[in-house]
C-alpha cells in the first residue's frame, strides 16, 4: 500500500472538457454542448496506482486523454509537480514551456494516434515525461519498424539520448525487463503474440524513464492467462522505476488488483474516489455498489445478486438535472432530481459526490488472503 | 437435445492445413446450458458454427464427425449429412436453432426496421403473417425488456443504444421460437450493469420457453452464473468438462487451474496474480502430444509431448484429457 503522505505527481483541478456538437440554430443561436468531462478533481501521487472506472460514454478516457493535453481541457488546471517546479499543462504557453525545456528536452509521438497536430510544440517536449499505453496492441504499433526501433522512438525523436550504443544499451535495459527476448528486437511486429506486443508498448512507453503513464485499457483485450503477467509486470516496473500510472478500465477486478486508489466516472463527472481497499470493501456511493454487484464471479459460492439498475446509460449531453444518476438509482428520492450533490471528503481520503451516501450501508465481505499458487 | 461427438474441423490455408477444432464431443440437454470457455483461438466459436453449418468453404468436416440433433418433431437430424442450401437446412437455421452474436449490429440489416426483420422470421418459421404476426413481434420485444415496443418495432438499429440492440437481438432470435440457443459472447462488449441485465434475461427466458442453450464466452464469471455444465477448450480441444460447480470448484486439467488462479478477484485485493505461463501457440504451430504441454508446469517429459491425452472420465458427465488423470486411474 502506497504511503499516503507521498508527494503528488499531478493536481487536477475543476476539470471539463467540452465538445460543441449539433449545428447552430437558424437564426445563430448557439450549439449544444456536450461536456465530457465536468468539474473533475483529483490528484496522483509519485510512485502510485490511480484505477479509473466507469462504463462506456462516462469520460473516463477523456479524463486520460485531457491530462496529457491529447484533448483540449476547456477549463481547470492540470498541475505537474515535476522536478524543477511546477506547470499547469492545461495553460502551458511557449514562453512557459521554454523555461522548463532545458529539463525536458524530447519529443515522443505515439505509435498509433497523430498527437502532433492536437497539440503545439511546447507540449511536445512533456510528451517523453508521460506515456500512454494503449488498448490494442494490434494498431498501435507501427508495422513497418521493428521492435527496437519502436521501443528506442521516444528517445530517438525526443534527441534525448544521441548516440546509438546509449540508445540500443537503454532498449535493451528496458526490453529485458519487460521479458521481451533481446534476440527478437531485429523483428517487425507482426511476428508476435498479443501479449508480447503490450510488453512492447510498455517498454516503448518506459524506455525514457518517465514520471507518468496513462494505461488506457492497457490490458482488456489480452486473454486471462496472458492479463495477469501484464498486471504484475506493470507493478514490478513501478516499484523499480517509481512511476505514476493512472489505469483506465471497465473491469473491476483487474483495477482492484493494480491500483492504489480508485475513482469512479458516470457521465463526465466522478462519483466516488477513494483508497482501493475501502472504496471495493466500503463504498460509500449507490453506483459504485451496483458495479461492483454486477460482476460476475468465477466462484459458485459467491452470491450473484446484482444492484437492478433500470434503463440505460444518459447520453452526455442530455445529462439529466441534480445527481446524473437519480434516473438510475435504486435509492434515488425527490431531492436527488433537483439539487447536485457536492464532492465532499465522508472518510479520510474517501471522497464521494451524494447526498444521502451516510444513510446506506453496502459493506461487503472480504475473503481472507488464502493460498492463491495454483495446486 | 443435441449431440457432437468427434468434431474435427481443418482448414486449408496459404500455411498448409491447420486443424483448429479436434475430438470434441459434447452434449446439450433440452433447459440447460453449456457454457463453452476459451480464450481466443481455442476454437469455441469454429465449433459451434459447425453446428449450424455456417463454416467458410475452406473448411472441412471430418467424415467421423457425428452432430446429431433431434427436432421438435422428436426426429433425429444428422446435420453432419445435410446438403447446403437444403430446406431441412434451411428449416434447422432459425426456426429449430438459433444463434446471437457479440456485435448484435452486424446481425441487423441497416435498411430494414428491427419490426420488418422480425416479422420475417416470424412468417418463415412459425407461418403467420400481417397483424399476427406485428401483434408477435411486440410481445417478444416486451418480454426482453424494451420499453415501449409498439413505438421500437418501427425503428432501425441503428436507433438503438447497445444494450437494447443486444435484448432485440435476442428477442429476433426468439421470435422464430428455436429448441437450442447458440449465443457467442453475447455479453462481452456490454457494460457490467447491461451484462447483468441480460444475463438475467436469458436465464428467465430459458426458464420460461425451455430451450436449450450454447453460451460461449471467455469469461469463467459469466459461466459461473449461466451454465449448469461447462466445457474447457484450449486449441481446439475440450480438455475439461463437467458440472459447472465441480469444474470450478475443483478443476482436474492444470489448464483450468491455471485459469481459474489467473483471474482477478474483486473479494481479494493485492495479491499477486498467477499467470499462466507462456503463450497461446498459434494453431499453425500446434505441439505434438498434448496442446497446453508447451506452459504445463506438471508435464511429463517424453509422454504429453508425444501423445495426445485420450478423455477420462472422473464421474457422471466429468470428462478431462490429461495423463496425469489417465496414470492416476490406471493405478
Amino acid at each position: 500500500m502506497k504511503d499516503m503522505s507521498a508527494e503528488t505527481l499531478i493536481e487536477v483541478k475543476r476539470l471539463e472538457v467540452a465538445f460543441e456538437i449539433g449545428k447552430k440554430g437558424l437564426f445563430g443561436g448557439a450549439r449544444k454542448r456536450l461536456r465530457a468531462v465536468d468539474d473533475v478533481s483529483f490528484d496522483i501521487g509519485r510512485a502510485e496506482t490511480v484505477g479509473l472506472v466507469g462504463e462506456s460514454g462516462s469520460g473516463k478516457t477523456t479524463v486520460g486523454r485531457a491530462i496529457l493535453r491529447a484533448i483540449e481541457p476547456t477549463g481547470g488546471q492540470v498541475i505537474y509537480h515535476g522536478a524543477r517546479g511546477d506547470l499547469d499543462l492545461a495553460h502551458a504557453s511557449e514562453a512557459e514551456m521554454a523555461r522548463v525545456r532545458p529539463n525536458l528536452q524530447m519529443v515522443f509521438r505515439e505509435g498509433g494516434l497523430d498527437l502532433a497536430t492536437l497539440s503545439g510544440a511546447a507540449l511536445r517536449a512533456f510528451r517523453p515525461r508521460m506515456s500512454l499505453v494503449f488498448q490494442d496492441p494490434y494498431s498501435s504499433l507501427n508495422p513497418r519498424m521493428t521492435v527496437r526501433d519502436i521501443i528506442a522512438e521516444p528517445l530517438t525523436a525526443s534527441g534525448l539520448l544521441a548516440d546509438r550504443a546509449g540508445i540500443d544499451a537503454r532498449v535493451r535495459e528496458i526490453a529485458a525487463r519487460c521479458k521481451l527476448n533481446l534476440e527478437h528486437l531485429r523483428r517487425f511486429p507482426h511476428a508476435f503474440s498479443g501479449g508480447q506486443r503490450q510488453r512492447i508498448c510498455i517498454a516503448r512507453a518506459l524506455v525514457a524513464r518517465p514520471d507518468f503513464v496513462v494505461c488506457d485499457e492497457s490490458v482488456s483485450a489480452l486473454d486471462v492467462s496472458i492479463q495477469a503477467e501484464i498486471i504484475n509486470l506493470l507493478k514490478d516496473l513501478q516499484d523499480e522505476m517509481g512511476v505514476s500510472f493512472l489505469f483506465i478500465a471497465h473491469d473491476l477486478s483487474v483495477v482492484a488488483q493494480i491500483s492504489h486508489r480508485v475513482a469512479v466516472m458516470y457521465v463526465g463527472k466522478f462519483v466516488e474516489y477513494a483508497p482501493v481497499r475501502s472504496l471495493f470493501f466500503h463504498p460509500r456511493h449507490p453506483y459504485t455498489h451496483a458495479l461492483l454487484t454486477a460482476v460476475p464471479q468465477a466462484d459458485p459460492d459467491l452470491p450473484f445478486a446484482p444492484e437492478r439498475l433500470e434503463g440505460e446509460i444518459p447520453n452526455p449531453a442530455a445529462a439529466p438535472p441534480g445527481c446524473r444518476f437519480h434516473t438510475r438509482c435504486p435509492l434515488a428520492r425527490p431531492r436527488c432530481a433537483v439539487d447536485e450533490p457536492a464532492w465532499r471528503e465522508i472518510a479520510p481520503a474517501h471522497f464521494v459526490a451524494c447526498h444521502f451516501a451516510e444513510e446506506f450501508d453496502f459493506r461487503r465481505a472480504e475473503t481472507p488472503e488464502q493460498n492463491r499458487e495454483p495446486a | 437435445m443435441l449431440r457432437v461427438e468427434n468434431l474435427s474441423i481443418s482448414f486449408r490455408t496459404d500455411e498448409g492445413r491447420i486443424t483448429p477444432v479436434q475430438n470434441v464431443d459434447f452434449a446439450v440437454d433440452e433447459g440447460r446450458t453449456l457454457g463453452l470457455v476459451g480464450e481466443s483461438g481455442s476454437g469455441k466459436s469454429v465449433s459451434t458454427k459447425a453446428i449450424m453449418r455456417l463454416l467458410p468453404g475452406a473448411a472441412e468436416i471430418d467424415p467421423a464427425a457425428r452432430i446429431r440433433f433431434t427436432d421438435r418433431r422428436g426426429e433425429e437430424i444428422a446435420i453432419e449429412g445435410l446438403r447446403p442450401g437444403s430446406r431441412a437446412l434451411r428449416r434447422l437455421r432459425g426456426g429449430e436453432i438459433g444463434m446471437i452474436f457479440q456485435e448484435p449490429m452486424a446481425s441487423f440489416s441497416p435498411v430494414y426496421t428491427i419490426g420488418n426483420q422480425m416479422m420475417e422470421a416470424i412468417g418463415l418459421h412459425r407461418g403467420l403473417r400481417g397483424r399476427a404476426a406485428r401483434d408477435l413481434a411486440v410481445e417478444m420485444l416486451a418480454k426482453v425488456g424494451i420499453s415501449n415496443p409498439a413505438a421500437r418495432i418501427d425503428q432501425y438499429a441503428h436507433e438503438l443504444s447497445g444494450g437494447m440492440r443486444q435484448r432485440a437481438m435476442i428477442a429476433l432470435t426468439l421470435s422464430a421460437g428455436p429448441r437450442l440457443l447458440i449465443a457467442d459472447e453475447p455479453t462481452t462488449a456490454l457494460d457490467v450493469t447491461i451484462q447483468a441485465q441480460v444475463l438475467d434475461l436469458m436465464r428467465g427466458l430459458q426458464r420460461d420457453l425451455g430451450m436449450g442453450m450454447i453460451f460461449i464466452t471467455h469469461d469463467l464469471g459469466v459461466i459461473a452464473q449461466i451454465a449448469q455444465e461447462v466445457a474447457v477448450m484450449y486449441l481446439g480441444v475440450i480438455v475439461e468438462r463437467g458440472p459447472v460447480r465441480e469444474v470450478l470448484k475443483n478443476p482436474a486439467h492444470p489448464y483450468t487451474r491455471g485459469l481459474i488462479a489467473a483471474i482477478p478477484r474483486l473479494d481479494r485485493l493485492e495479491a499477486r496474480l498467477s499467470p499462466v505461463p507462456g503463450d497461446i501457440p498459434s494453431p499453425a504451430a500446434r505441439p505434438v502430444g498434448c496442446p497446453f504441454v508447451t506452459r504445463c508446469a506438471e508435464k511429463v517429459a517424453g509422454l504429453c509431448d508425444r501423445i495426445a491425452p485420450p478423455p477420462v472420465a472422473l464421474g457422471p458427465g466429468r470428462v478431462v484429457r490429461c495423463h496425469l488423470h489417465a496414470e492416476r486411474a490406471v493405478a
